[in-house]
């Protein structure tokens, strides 16, 4: 099957799924729990529906797909702020089973530290992880959290994690890429989150009523939104990008972009939708925040715009000597993933 | 949007034009300097556009009973992003190829197709846009240029301004009031192809601030035209002219006209970095990071936008969203580098760096007047969301 097709199938699966059962209620009472068992029905289901073993190869019993086919359901993820690590799952899974190594059946989280065996890591999803990949330059770790002490952020899902050597696992050499891999799925869930931000900014102008009108009558309103709408498609679109670079020769480079991109625009967006939305969107009670919190901690994951914009123009002034054909040939891409796939 | 952005693969078909078209640029723009290369599709060469042409590179989408190439709008996205990206001189067959050809093909008569059509894809009959005017500029609908009917065909008078290529032009398409009177906005407008060798054309030329005439002012003095000189229905010049912008709008000439200087300014970077004089700090490193990340996502916007072209869809608001954030990034190119090169100023700058550098800061703010001013997509992007 095309990817396209199985992307669309996957997609519209995953928002009836999500659209059931992971509800502003549902997040807020896994946010709420802070606690590593939370959100386990909602899981469960997620497991069955087989998208956490999708890009696991057909052989060791996933689908064998690349995140190509997954881009609009990790989109739904975002647009659903999905309390729970599913995006990193799906690729820890894959490098696990490609490594032959059994994976934990709950939540894996990727991180990224200076040592490996034992140390201290900042973890996206720390607190609702069962365990996380941590990638060092020397090399991977399978990491129990059970067994480490993890040390949660504020209001979010995200902990520091100290782990001994007792609690990890050092993984096979083929374990690489997790950086870059943990950017690309924050990148794809950055951008379905966007969408909604932005969705439910325009509703709001829709039905706020000002000076006799509703505010999406005022230019000043229209122009504002235009720009927000700009931001959430570059990202969307910078997005299939990377997830159509995966496991082709063009992965990190496409992911940099990818990350860049939703980086970039994180702030914007959410501080965009916020000056919209008006001292409503600032309450606990309005779903708003629900995703302009989480666009903001994601910006810095697995890095920022800063470290990702450093690769990308290291990479293009080390091995490119044209930029306008440099970029030409990372969307070569999309046509070895057709080729690889047909 | 109904529509939202999904990048696809450029079939490999039309991709494969890619090849022979930068064989040929290397060769046809060997020794012409970056700062002459920068004007890109400002930059009028009859005898490129004629070279273009004998390579069936000119009028690739337009049909093929009439010279063109039949083919389909990625096939000419690829031809005019390797044109763009080399900086090719492209101005002369320019407008024809993008608007005016297409316009005709959509609208004109079998005899119109028959007449203009060959012409265009030669390279014999170049075209400049009829749309602004002294007093109608983002207010487009407020024309005052007249065609009134005579026994023969049409009476034309009035202004037109800011016409690109007009004195190097055989032909303009020019919106023009047929009926009624300017407050009546869209009601009464028409397209009538004007020749503009005809007598009572007066075409003045204008200096822009970087040196260059690219542009005049037209002056249309009681010039007869002949009854076959309207283009598409009476009185429908308004639709018209809005599917001749969108043709206008949703090519790659919205993000790489900027492309040259970033092309230079990187050469020096990877100078730097192979002679090892100057390591190319951080600070640059992530420049150029930022402008590549923004001309990849760019061009998968576009390439997602000639998808739907080439699905049959009209995506004007799509079309207008990616001019309003590709303009942006073709005018932080010369912004960052100007900064990027000022972070050292006890280093010299090449000569080549410095003359494109200076040309396309000082053009830059065209690049978000032409084809639409930011307010005016930003408004169309608006409606498309809904909002009026």
């Amino acid at each position: 099957m095309e990817e396209n097709t199985m992307d669309d199938m996957l997609t519209e699966s995953a928002q009836a799924v999500l659209a059931q059962c992971c509800t502003p209620q549902v997040v807020r009472s896994v946010e709420a729990a802070r606690d590593r068992s939370a959100g386990r029905e909602l899981w469960d289901q997620l497991d069955a529906l087989g998208f956490l073993d999708a890009l696991v190869p057909e052989e060791k019993g996933g689908s064998g797909l690349r995140l190509a086919a997954t881009t609009g359901a990790l989109f739904a993820f975002g647009s659903h702020a999905l309390p729970l690590p599913a995006a990193h799952t799906m690729i820890a899974r894959e490098l696990l089973a490609r490594a032959g190594i059994e994976a934990p059946r709950g939540p894996i989280a990727l991180a990224l530290a200076n040592a490996s065996r034992h140390g201290t890591a900042f973890v996206p999803y720390g607190l609702v992880a069962e365990a996380m990949i941590v990638e060092t330059t020397d090399g991977a770790s399978l990491v129990s959290l059970a067994d480490a002490e993890v040390r949660g952020h504020g209001e979010s899902l995200d902990a520091t994690v100290t782990y001994p050597s007792r609690a990890s696992r050092s993984l096979p050499a083929t374990v690489r890429g997790v950086g870059e891999l943990g950017a690309l799925a924050t990148a794809a869930t950055m951008a379905g989150a966007m969408q909604r931000v932005f969705d439910m900014t325009l509703a709001y102008v829709n039905d706020r009523q000002q000076f006799g009108r509703s505010l999406g009558k005022f230019q000043a309103v229209q122009q504002q939104l235009s720009v927000l709408a700009e931001h959430v498609a570059a990202t969307r679109v910078a997005a299939q990008l990377g997830c159509a670079g995966h496991r082709t020769s063009k992965q990190r480079v496409a992911a940099a972009i990818a990350k860049a991109r939703a980086s970039r625009a994180a702030p914007l967006v959410a501080n965009g939708a916020h000056a919209l939305v008006g001292a409503m969107g600032i309450t606990a009670e309005f779903d708003l925040q629900l995703y302009t919190r989480r666009l903001h901690a994601q910006r810095f994951q697995y890095g920022s715009e800063s470290y990702w914009d450093d690769v990308v123009g290291t990479h293009a002034i080390d091995h490119w000597s044209n930029v306008a054909a440099g970029v030409v040939g990372i969307f070569d891409a999309l046509d070895e993933a057709a080729t690889a796939s047909a | 949007m109904t529509n939202p952005f999904t990048l696809r693969p450029i079939p490999p078909e039309d991709e494969a034009l890619r090849a022979p078209v930068r064989a040929f640029l290397a060769e046809a723009l060997k020794g012409m300097a970056p700062a002459v290369r920068a004007r890109s599709w400002l930059g009028f060469d009859a005898g490129f556009s004629r070279q273009l042409a004998a390579r069936g590179w000119v009028g690739l989408t337009l049909p093929r009973e009439y010279g063109g190439g039949g083919r389909s709008p990625f096939a000419r996205f690829v031809l005019v992003e390797e044109l763009l990206a080399a900086g090719a001189p492209v101005s002369a067959h320019w407008i024809a190829d993008r608007q005016s050809g297409p316009l005709i093909a959509r609208y004109g008569t079998p005899e119109q197709k028959a007449f203009y059509l060959p012409r265009i894809c030669k390279a014999e009959a170049f075209f400049c846009i009829g749309m602004s005017e002294p007093n109608a500029g983002s207010d487009l609908a407020s024309v005052r240029t007249r065609a009134e009917r005579t026994a023969n065909g049409w009476r034309l008078s009035g202004r037109k301004i800011w016409t690109t290529n007009a004195p190097h032009s055989h032909y303009m398409i020019a919106l023009v009031r047929t009926s009624g009177v300017p407050e009546d906005r869209h009601r009464g407008l028409s397209q009538v192809i004007v020749d503009l060798s005809l007598p009572g054309v007066l075409i003045a030329p204008i200096r822009d601030l970087t040196g260059d005439a690219h542009f005049s002012e037209v002056t249309f003095d009681d010039v007869e035209l002949p009854a076959e000189a309207l283009i598409g229905s009476e009185g429908a010049g308004w639709e018209q002219v809005s599917a001749e912008l969108a043709f206008e709008r949703s090519g790659p000439e919205r993000i790489y006209s900027s492309i040259v200087l970033l092309e230079e300014w990187a050469r020096t970077l990877r100078d730097a970095a192979r002679t090892a004089q100057a390591p190319v700090g951080e600070s640059e490193r992530r420049t150029l990071g930022a402008l590549v990340t923004e001309l990849a996502t760019l061009r998968a916007m576009s390439v997602a936008v000639t998808g739907q072209l080439a699905d049959g869809a009209s995506p004007a608001t799509q079309a207008a969203l990616v001019k309003d954030l590709g303009t942006s990034f073709e005018q932080s190119v010369p912004t960052l580098i100007g900064d990027a090169l000022g972070a050292h100023p006890q280093q010299a700058v090449t000569r080549e760096l410095a003359d494109t550098l200076d040309y396309v800061t000082q053009i830059a703010p065209s690049y978000s007047l032409r084809g639409g001013t930011r307010e005016i997509l930003r408004g169309m992007i608006a409606r498309g969301l809904g909002l009026r």
